[in-house]
């Protein structure tokens, strides 16, 4: 109880000082009073027994200090009144504090923003109950390349009888599915989950219910749950879709509600429950993919473990499966951060360097300020300040400075976290579920502010509290050391910031050239003037034979054709680069070499196309002949293959006349002569591997999905307006809405790389910007400085150019040894950042060299400007004045 | 007669502020006269140290204080023990009297 109430007492004197003092003084005061008193009763007169008080009494002030020290706070204070002493600097120097309040907020912003990108994608756990203990277990081939492959359900099945690890396990599997409602109609996802997968995860359901344990089985599995992204994007989020009835590649389903799909949260699928119960002994198919929860007390290297044993069992009982995989386990939350981990990392150290540098350009402006000071400070420090308090002093008011700019680039940064979502949605995981402000990236950026606040005050506090201060008392002119050193200081600040700035440019420049590289790619095709748009031929009655969907089309092509503007048109089933996953895959079996069961099956880009398609894509035929309109469905069944293809299975032959194998689902497959082989195309963006492709003609397989693809003749979008009418006079209920401009639907392969290089680019600018500022606030220092000898030089004669090129020298030697340091510094260091770019050499010249000139440019004309003025000075006025 | 003037210890300061409260509340000043008085003019404390020795003890709780009227009708602040300040009183007094019979044995065996 004492300890209680001593403490609230102190804690009542931190904020009653006022209060406290007066009675203090009061006191003391009456004390005095009646000591004097006393002493004029012993018969001294009143003034001898008023100044034999104050002696007998002792140094009041002293005394009134050492009490005060007493009750502690003592250092708050201290920083209150430094703070208030602070403010009112800034206040009579306005200019200087919205300079360098804004060169904080820039900073401090920019770290902020790409902190909580970080947080959003990396740190912060999943929306799921408890999600660390969510672990993704998949098989891989490490010796072939460290990519997660699906598993198999037999071995779903052997984790839930043999697991001790594990509270609960789920698995799902995805394909390539038609939805219809009501007469709308699209492609999309399903995914097949065990029906466990949702309650597993703990995941919100939005609207409806979640699937029941019982529902797996077939014939009661005529349900359907939409992700929630499928929900917002195609039916807007229009709660009225509950209980409605839909078709999934033909089959009738139910929609009982609307969940988060756990695997990838942002994906547009559709769920449907199933048990597996059929491919409990399938150790062959590898389509599966398995989710589990951890129990409690286990560590994913235990299950881990674990793992492995139960697959080794396994592939040793069922030898015919075994392909050489390793089965293994991660948390979920790496498996969406890892691919992104190293990059956002390297893009935190730009929004690092653009710190850097904004607390070196302050840093420099309170150097600039301090030699205003540096009397006041030799002063307080005669009067007794210890260099610790005048430190303290320093570091306070470079405290406020930091608080006030960080709160500031705080503000904006969190105010921006919308708009970066939505710009980050394309290229990052997770970023649409919002970026959120959370106690995680507060605490960073106060973190940041105190260590900018450092950084900032440190430098000059250092320099200016030297215990000399006899000097310092004295002045400083234009001849005295202090100036001289103090130019030093900042020319080492400048060089810093030129270095990063030009690190910064560097990188740019790098990604730059990696973007163009990626958009000028070949990818096989052409993109120029090419439109297209997808529909689908929904109802039964008017297409439900392939003679039926062929007159339509040919009616199409032909109508299309006879458009004045259009070069070719064409129907196809898959568009390279469309969306993710636009093209679907087949598997494919060759003549003479019949598949090994227990191999995985060779699998190739599959589409479906009407004879101008190459022509349209201006995809270059390579031998054999492109498909004709003999190529019908009762004719031989024939196919093209791409050169990929004939490199990896007919590598010393002629394949044209060969046959291939197509393998549809639900239907035998069909033997294909191949009759022309065609160039490579990129199915999915620069980046993407480029395997075997396939086509088939559109006459002999007809499909009700596909997609009209058209070129023009000229640069002219107009003619492609009127194709929804021309579509809908041949028959007007199909959804076709207008053609999409096919250059700019591929733009989202490189979103990534786009939002790399705005990032670093904008950041860049800032630096270069900040940088200039710096390099033109130290030459405009060191102007000023000589300007007693530039006015002696002038007045014997110096012409102005001479006195131009001495600052120019200077300026100059600044800049180059930054270029050196910085230059220096990226060569080094430029391997960190080599994974980002795209066939672009991190050591490319042209870039480096382009960057030294833009940055030497700048650099030098924001030394000219101080040089001007320089040579404008009148020597007269130079000489006089100190 | 001559007035002896001893240096007191920070310790005994806080003994003979405590003691001079045992009869009642005194004001600052009072209390350097009481001592003054007691000690029959061989004390005299140095009243600078007086005050950080009174709040010194107020904030250990053993002394209260509160604003109260003075003899010439002055606002004056009024010092009184507090019963942990009483038995604190007690127990300094045991220690000194026990320290100073060790000292006293000390130096009568010379």
């Amino acid at each position: 109880m004492n300890q209680l109430s001593r403490f609230l007492r102190r804690l009542r004197a931190l904020f009653r000082k006022e209060a406290l003092d007066a009675d203090m003084s009061e006191e003391m005061q009456l004390h005095l009073e009646l000591q004097t008193e006393e002493n004029i009763a012993a018969g001294m007169s009143p003034e001898e027994a008023h100044y034999t008080a104050l002696r007998q009494f002792g140094h009041v002030e002293g005394i009134k200090e050492q009490c005060r020290d007493r009750r502690g706070w003592g250092w708050v204070h201290d920083l209150v009144q430094d703070f208030h002493y602070g403010l009112r600097q800034l206040r009579k120097a306005p200019g200087f504090a919205a300079v360098a309040i804004l060169t904080v907020a820039i900073g401090i912003g920019a770290c902020t923003a790409l902190f909580s990108i970080v947080n959003a994608v990396l740190l912060r756990p999943l929306p799921y109950t408890d999600s660390k203990h969510l672990v993704l277990i998949y098989e891989s081939k490490p010796s072939e390349s460290p990519r997660l492959l699906p598993t198999s359900a037999g071995l779903y099945f052997d984790l839930l009888a043999q697991s001790a690890a594990f509270s609960d396990l789920a698995a799902y599997s995805g394909h390539r599915v038609s939805l219809r409602m009501g007469n709308r109609s699209l492609w999309t996802t399903q995914v097949q989950v065990t029906p466990n997968l949702s309650t597993m995860c703990g995941m919100p359901v939005l609207l409806g219910r979640s699937f029941t344990p019982a529902e797996g089985q077939a014939g009661k599995d005529h349900i359907a749950i939409l992700s929630e992204t499928l929900w917002q994007t195609e039916f807007g989020a229009d709660p009225g879709v509950l209980n409605q009835q839909i078709q999934l590649d033909g089959q009738s389903h139910t929609i009982v509600g609307v969940e988060l799909n756990p695997a990838n949260p942002c994906a547009n699928t559709i769920s449907t429950p199933s048990d597996y119960s059929t491919l409990r002994q399938d150790y062959g198919q590898k389509n599966i993919a398995i989710m589990g929860r951890l129990k409690p007390q286990v560590t994913a290297d235990q299950a881990r473990k674990e793992l492995t044993d139960i697959a080794r069992c396994s592939a040793l009982a069922h030898p015919e499966f075994d392909q050489g995989r390793v089965a293994s386990l991660t948390p979920l939350l790496d498996t969406l951060a890892n691919p992104v981990r190293n990059r956002l990392l390297v893009l935190l150290g730009a929004g690092g360097f653009l710190l850097l540098i904004s607390c070196l350009n302050v840093a420099n402006l309170l150097l600039a300020r301090s030699s205003a000071r540096q009397t006041e400070l030799s002063i307080r420090n005669a009067l007794g300040a210890g260099r610790g308090r005048l430190i303290r002093q320093l570091l306070s008011e470079s405290l406020l400075i930091t608080m006030i700019g960080g709160s500031l680039g705080a503000l904006i940064a969190f105010a921006s976290t919308g708009p970066l979502a939505h710009i980050t949605a394309r290229s990052m995981p997770r970023t649409h579920e919002g970026i959120a402000v959370d106690g995680t990236v507060l605490a960073v950026t106060g973190g940041l502010i105190l260590l900018a606040s450092l950084v900032i005050g440190l430098i000059p506090a250092y320099k200016y509290t030297q215990p000399d201060a006899g000097s310092a008392l004295r002045g400083s002119g234009p001849a005295n050391s202090t100036g001289k050193k103090q130019y030093h200081l900042r020319t080492v600040l400048v060089v810093m910031e030129i270095a990063l700035a030009l690190i910064l440019l560097t990188g740019t420049g790098l990604l730059f050239r990696s973007l163009r590289a990626m958009q000028t790619f070949d990818q096989g095709l052409s993109t120029r003037h090419v439109y297209g748009n997808q529909f689908y031929l929904k109802s039964p009655a008017h297409y439900g034979t392939p003679a039926k969907v062929l007159d339509f089309t040919n009616l199409v092509l032909a109508r299309t054709q006879a458009l004045t503007n259009v070069a070719s048109a064409a129907m196809t089933t898959g568009l390279p680069m469309g969306n993710t996953n636009a093209v679907p895959s087949r598997a494919f079996s060759l003549d003479g070499t019949p598949p090994v069961p227990g191999d995985e099956p060779l699998m190739a880009d599959f589409y479906k196309i009407t004879p101008q398609y190459f022509d349209v894509m201006s995809i270059p035929l390579l031998s054999g002949r492109t498909f004709n309109d003999r190529d019908r469905s009762e004719a031989p069944p024939v196919a093209i293959v791409n050169r990929e293809m004939v490199w990896q299975h007919f590598p010393d032959r002629d394949p044209i006349g060969q046959r291939v194998m197509t393998i549809e689902p639900n239907q035998p497959g069909i033997w294909r002569t191949i009759v022309g082989v065609v160039g490579n195309v990129k199915p999915r963006g620069p980046t993407s591997f480029t395997g075997p492709q396939i086509y088939i003609p559109f006459a002999q397989a007809p499909a009700s999905h596909m997609t009209l693809v058209l070129r023009t003749r000229k640069s002219d979008s107009s003619i492609t307006h009127g194709i929804p009418d021309l579509i809908h006079a041949i028959d007007p209920d199909i959804n076709f809405k207008a053609m999409y401009d096919y250059k700019s639907a591929i733009a989202h392969s490189w979103a990534g790389q786009r939002f790399n290089m705005d990032l670093f680019g904008f950041f860049s600018l800032l630096a270069l910007l900040l940088a200039a500022i710096g390099i033109y606030g130290v030459m405009a220092y060191m102007v000023d400085q000589r300007r007693h000898e530039i006015g002696i030089r002038l007045a014997v004669g110096a012409l102005p150019r001479d006195i131009m090129r001495m600052i120019l020298a200077r300026g100059a030697r600044i800049i180059v040894f930054g270029i050196c340091i910085g230059t220096t510094v990226s060569l080094a260091g430029v391997q960190l950042m080599a994974f980002l770019l795209f066939q672009t050499s991190p050591y490319d010249v042209i870039t480096y060299v382009a960057i030294t000139l833009l940055l030497s440019l700048v650099a030098f004309l924001a030394c000219w400007l101080p040089a001007r003025r320089a040579t404008k000075v009148d020597p007269m006025v130079a000489i006089r004045s100190e | 007669m001559k007035k002896k003037k001893a240096e007191l210890l920070q310790g005994t300061l806080d003994l003979l502020i405590l003691k001079s409260l045992q009869r009642g509340a005194i004001h600052g000043f009072g209390i350097s006269v009481a001592i003054r008085r007691m000690s029959q003019e061989m004390l005299t404390v140095e009243q600078g140290s007086l005050y950080p020795a009174l709040y010194r003890l107020e904030e250990q709780s053993w002394i209260k204080a509160e604003w109260g009227v003075s003899e010439n009708n002055r606002r004056a602040r009024f010092y009184s023990l507090t019963p942990a300040g009483r038995k604190q009183l007690t127990t300094e007094t045991a220690n000194w009297e026990r320290i100073s019979m060790a000292i006293n044995l000390v130096l009568g065996t010379a």
